[in-house]
Parts: structure tokens; sequence; C-alpha cells
């Protein structure tokens, strides 16, 4: 009853509903308009269990169930110089109304001319190389609902421009608004930790309309891909601010500048990565890197799969006693991983990882492991397990939160 | 996300990069074919004639439709779409793009092959639209699940083995029994390779390959695979039909080649690192 509720009428998604229509309609205009639309989509039911019931009364016992929706629809000209994508996208929850949210991942059109290229519109892009943390990638707010490793984004209005010359590629963009995180809600898991009004506090005297300006330039060397950027901005972690005379908390989002770098080695079956950056703007300034690398055995088990290797070591120097600075879980920490790719026809897949914090001798371990069951469906079961953290840890935040998540998507 | 090794259908478009340099020397071999009686000639100048054969496209695009045939005839399919483009001062670039299954479409691959070295290659993955620089050098897994290892379908170059036991004979099965081949062995440079040896049957008359079986590094007769329809598009021929049959597991794999275009004009930048996200 309660998923037939969520489905009906979502809280979150009240009042825009038209929004929901909205592939459709573009939908009809594409088959009207004929050639040249290319869709793909998913419908994705997925389950979350957690091992333990939650700490607030409020906060769901284990089970959780959701389904969540993405349509990319796709237009090129004949001769590949413009071109529009639509990916709507949605997620209902049976019981964190909060969790319920639709996004519109990407709404752009694209430019191409000779070595210029511009594109304006909703947008979703990558920075980065390592694999246990996404130090670098910054344009895109991260999307919490969906999961807590920082691979789903909200999409982020942008223009963007940039320029392909034999030396690298510069490309800079003006970001108009920004995207705030969203949080769980009271019967939600995996939240900050405090309840949270929604209305969140600015740094900036423009609020979300700070004009936010990123330029990177990236570039391959041989056996080395190199990227740096520079971005003046609002951060797009928060850290949360006690309103007076109450027991909630404010999102509060300052603004940063910082300079980022990745490099990625790859020679035979190597690959040596490193991320880094230097931000200022939340009390003192301070670096941070995430660096390692990935070996490959391949042909192992007579041939039947490839076996990986990976090490990651990180550091991040800011100040966690000062409220100014958002937390970080990885101020001085090991990753290592396993990465096993079967030659099977469903593609097996499994990554096995462990994280340890070497100051406070915390671990945490991830578990993902996908297949292909058919052309059409593909499952996933990914595991995060939380050790029990000192009190003063950053990690205490997922303490009693260790899950599994299974999904089973069907693609159209 | 997806297993890395997905990679390389493209290679087999680049061209023979020797036969690039090679194309006025491949005048040279025409003629002296007309004076030399073919037993003269070595295995490989009829690797190198094979090769110049196939040069000159400078661009081209296909599909590619591959059905994986388990031993009990149980199959399944993939759909990819690849373009590549001839480099004359380097090796040849190409892009996959994955259409079929589901799950991997939009799945972009990016190849710089080198004339000498590593290749390098490049994966986009659309869900986290996240470009990565992958490891090339693992020559002997198999593509997408199927009996194709990468460097069977890697371009056939001349410099990439050794060659002998030059002879002519009938093609054989499946092929017209009138039907005359040059049949020789080449054995692969590459320590990474996973073939002591293939025989190879090139037809005396297009200088087209027809045949390959391969010897695994057991020696045993691992693998054959057949080239079907070969059919004439301007100066080049294709086949439009390969069979690649694995011996020893009784597993088949088909691919069939469509809507082959040519000469479109593609230049450098459209196959960088940075056009990858948005080739659809």
């Amino acid at each position: 009853m309660k998923f037939v509720r969520a489905v009906l009428a979502p809280k979150s998604l009240r009042g825009e509903f038209p929004l929901l229509l909205l592939p459709f309609i573009l939908c009809l205009a594409g088959s009207a308009a004929g050639q040249g639309w290319q869709h793909k989509g998913k419908l994705v039911p997925e389950w979350r269990y957690f091992l333990e019931s939650g700490k607030t009364p409020q906060a769901l016992d284990h089970s959780q169930a959701s389904l969540r929706a993405e349509v990319e629809l796709d237009w090129q000209s004949e001769n590949g110089k413009q071109a529009i994508r639509f990916t709507p996208y949605v997620r209902l929850d049976t019981e964190d109304s909060e969790r319920s949210h639709i996004d519109i991942r990407e709404l752009n059109v694209q430019f191409r001319e000779g070595d210029w290229q511009l594109s304006a519109g909703i947008n979703k892009l990558y920075w980065g190389v390592s694999e246990s943390r996404h130090l670098v990638d910054i344009i895109n707010q991260t999307d919490n609902l969906d999961d807590i490793d920082g691979e789903d984004k909200l999409g982020q209005p942008m223009i963007a421009l940039s320029f392909h010359q034999d030396w690298g590629s510069l490309e800079a963009f003006y970001l108009p608004v920004f995207r705030e995180q969203k949080f769980p809600g009271p019967k939600g898991r995996l939240g900050p930790g405090v309840p949270l009004v929604s209305k969140a506090i600015y740094k900036s005297s423009s609020g979300k309309h700070h004009k936010d300006i990123a330029l990177r330039y990236s570039h391959t060397l041989g056996d080395f891909d190199i990227g740096a950027y520079w971005f003046d901005g609002t951060d797009r972690q928060p850290t949360f601010t006690p309103i007076p005379d109450s027991d909630f908390w404010a999102p509060t989002y300052t603004l940063i500048k910082q300079v980022a770098l990745d490099l990625q080695y790859t020679h035979e079956a190597w690959l040596w990565k490193l991320e880094a950056l230097r931000r200022e703007g939340q009390g003192d300034n301070f670096y941070a890197f995430v660096g390692g690398f990935e070996y490959t055995y391949y042909q192992m088990g007579s041939g039947r799969f490839d076996l990986g290797v990976l090490m990651e070591y990180l550091y991040d120097g800011r100040d966690e006693r000062d409220s100014q600075v958002p937390i970080t879980l990885f101020q001085n920490d090991l990753f290592l991983g396993l990465r096993m790719g079967f030659h099977d026809t469903q593609n097996t897949a499994l990554l096995a990882g462990v994280m340890s914090d070497l100051g406070g001798e915390e671990h945490s371990l991830m578990l993902e492991f996908e297949r292909r069951m058919s052309p059409r469906w593909f499952m996933a079961v990914e595991g995060r397990f939380f050790q029990r953290s000192r009190a003063s840890s950053p990690q205490r935040v997922f303490d009693g939160d260790s899950f599994l998540t299974l999904s089973v998507s069907r693609y159209f | 996300m997806l297993n890395y090794k997905t990679t390389a259908l493209q290679k087999y478009l680049r061209p023979a990069r020797w036969a690039v340099k090679s194309l006025a020397l491949s005048s040279l071999f025409v003629a002296l074919s007309v004076q030399v009686n073919a037993e003269v000639l070595s295995a490989e100048h009829i690797a190198q004639r094979v090769d110049a054969a196939d040069s000159g496209w400078q661009d081209e695009e296909v599909k590619a439709r591959m059905t994986l045939y388990a031993a009990d005839g149980r199959s399944v399919s993939r759909e990819i779409r690849s373009r590549s483009l001839e480099v004359s001062d380097d090796g040849d670039r190409s892009l996959v793009v994955f259409d079929q299954p589901l799950d991997v479409k939009g799945t972009v691959f990016l190849t710089h092959t080198h004339d000498v070295g590593n290749d390098d290659q490049w994966l986009f993955l659309p869900a986290l639209k996240r470009t990565k620089r992958i490891a090339s050098s693992n020559r002997s897994g198999p593509f997408m699940g199927s009996e194709f290892a990468y460097e069977d379908i890697s371009s056939e170059e001349v410099s990439r083995y050794t060659y002998d036991d030059l002879r002519s004979a009938a093609c054989g099965e499946p092929f017209a029994a009138e039907r005359q081949c040059h049949i020789y062995n080449r054995y692969p440079v590459d320590k990474s390779s996973g073939y002591t040896r293939q025989q190879v049957y090139v037809d005396q008359e297009h200088y087209r390959l027809l045949k390959v079986d391969y010897y695994d590094r057991k020696n045993s007769h691992q693998k054959t695979l057949t080239r079907n329809d070969y059919q004439k598009f301007g100066n080049y021929w294709r086949a439009n039909q390969w069979v690649m049959q694995n011996h020893l597991n009784q597993k088949k794999t088909v691919v069939e080649w469509s809507d082959w275009k040519f000469s479109s004009g593609f230049q450098l930048r459209d196959f960088e690192r940075s056009a990858l996200s948005r080739y659809r």
C-alpha cells in the first residue's frame, strides 16, 4: 500500500507533475521529427536492506524498496555538428518520501564547429581518475539520495565552451545556478545525523545564484593523461549550522577557490593514478590527494577471468575542528581492492574493497557484484559495511547503517 | 562497471600501417608478379600483397552484429558500430560504440594505434560520463565473451609475424573446389600472443584473406576463422561474414558486417579523447 501511495503521490513530486509529462511530449516531438532521434532507458526496482535497525524512533527499521527510471533521448544532426539530449530521472521510495525525487540529469544543446564546441543547458560531466574517492570531481552536485558512493549526480545548469588543439583541450564553464544537496527524511537512513531544515544558508550574498566558474585544461602525452582546473564558486558539500532555539540544523554552503590536478600513467598492465587539490575559503588553506595504482593479472583461472589489484592512499589536510569546513572520512586512509572481470557472456564482475583509517583504525568494507541476466535484464548487488567507530570519528555518522542493495535493471 | 576488455573489434578496421607506407611498393609487386612465378615469392611477399590490396580507404564506418553460439547451439548477440581513420605518419585511430546488449549501450572505445609500442585506449562509460584510459596489453583475452581474441580482430599487420612454408593449393572447404589459395604459416612476434602458429589461406585472384587456422600455446588446433561473402566497395573487398569456430570447446562466433561507408571526410580531431563523450 505504501508503495502504491508513493507511486501515486510522492510528496516531493507534488507541483512538479507537468515535468513528468515532458519526456512523453519530447518522445512525440521526436518521432514527429523523424530520423536522428535515439533513445535508451531503464526501469530499476531496487531493494535495500540495513543490517541493524535505525538509530532514531522514526527511522525505518531494515528494509526499503525503490523504483527508479531514467530515459535518455538523443538527437544529432546529419553532419554531427548539432545535438540535443534530454535525460529525465525519477525515483519513488516506499519508506522515505524525501528519497522519492525527480531530476533532469541532462537537457542540453550542443554546437560544434571545427575545434570549438559550445553546450548550453543542464549537463553532467566527470573529472578524475581514482577509484576509492572522487576527490576532484566538482561540477555536478552528488545525488546522496541514490547512493553514498558519490557516483550519482544531479544535473547542473551550465554554459560550456571548449577549444581543442594539438597541445590539449581548454574548457570554460559558467554555472549560473547552484544545486543543493538533497537529504533523506526522518524515516530515511544514511543521512547527515542531525535533523535538517530545508532552507539552506549561503555564505555568498547572492545565495544559490552565485556565478560559479571553472576553467580546465586536459591533454594526453604518450602514456600520461593530464587534467588541471581552477574553480571559483560554491563548494558542493555543505557544513551544518545549528539554528538558535531549535533542534534543527541548516545546510550551509561556503565559497571556495580550488586548483586541482588529475594524472594517470598507463603502462602495460599498470595504471598509476593521482588526484590532488588545494582549496581556499574554508578556514586555513589545505591540500588533499588520492594516489595509487591498479594492476591487472590477465587470463587467470585458465582464462576465465582477469584479476585487478587496487591500492590507493588518501590524504586530506582540512581542519576538522573548524565548523566552517565540511567533514571528510578520508584524512589519512588506505584503500585496498580486488576487481574480478569474468570472460563470460554475462559480463560478470566483482569488486571488493577495504578502506582503513590509518589514524583511527576504523574500517569499512565495500562489495559490488554485477551480472547480465539477458539482453534486457541486468542485476547488481552492492554492500557497504561500516565498523563501529570512536566518538570523534567522522565515520560515526554511518554507525549501524551497514546495508546491502539489490537492483534489477530492465533496459528498453 | 563493464568489463574492461570489451575492446578492439575496431582494430580490424585500421588499415595495415605497413601497407600505407608501401603503397608505392605495391605497384612494384604487381610488376614482379607478372614476371615471377608464384612459387618464387615468399610467404611474407604474399602477406605484403594482402596488405597493399587494402589501403587508401581514408576512413570507414561499419555496423557489426556478433552472434555467440554455445556448444549446445544457444546464442546471444551483440551489436556495435565502428568508425576508423587511416593515419599516414602513425598508427590508425578508431572509435567503437556499443548498441547491444542494452546495459552497455552508449559505451565508446577509442584506440590510437602506434607504429611502435602498445596502443593507447580509452573507454567512455555513459552512466558516469567518465572517460577512462585503459591498459591495452592484453592481446589474448576474449572480445565481449566471444571466440575472437583481441589479436584476432586487430589489423593484419605484416610486421607482427614471421613467415614460412608457402605453398599453393585448393582453398578447401567451404570454398569452391576450383578456387586456388596461397597457404602459409605465420608466427606471432609478440610474446603475449595466445598462439604459436597460424595457417593462413589467401585467394590467388584478389589477395583476400579467406581462412586462418589458429594453433594455441600447446600447439593444438584451437580455432578456425572463415571470411565469407566478399563484396567489393570501390577498390576494397570486404567480407560480410566472419565465422570463428572453436574446435576445443565447440563454441562459435559469427560476425555479420553491414552498412559500409568509406571516405566520409573524418578528421584526426574526431578521434581524440575529447570526442568520446559526444559520440552517439
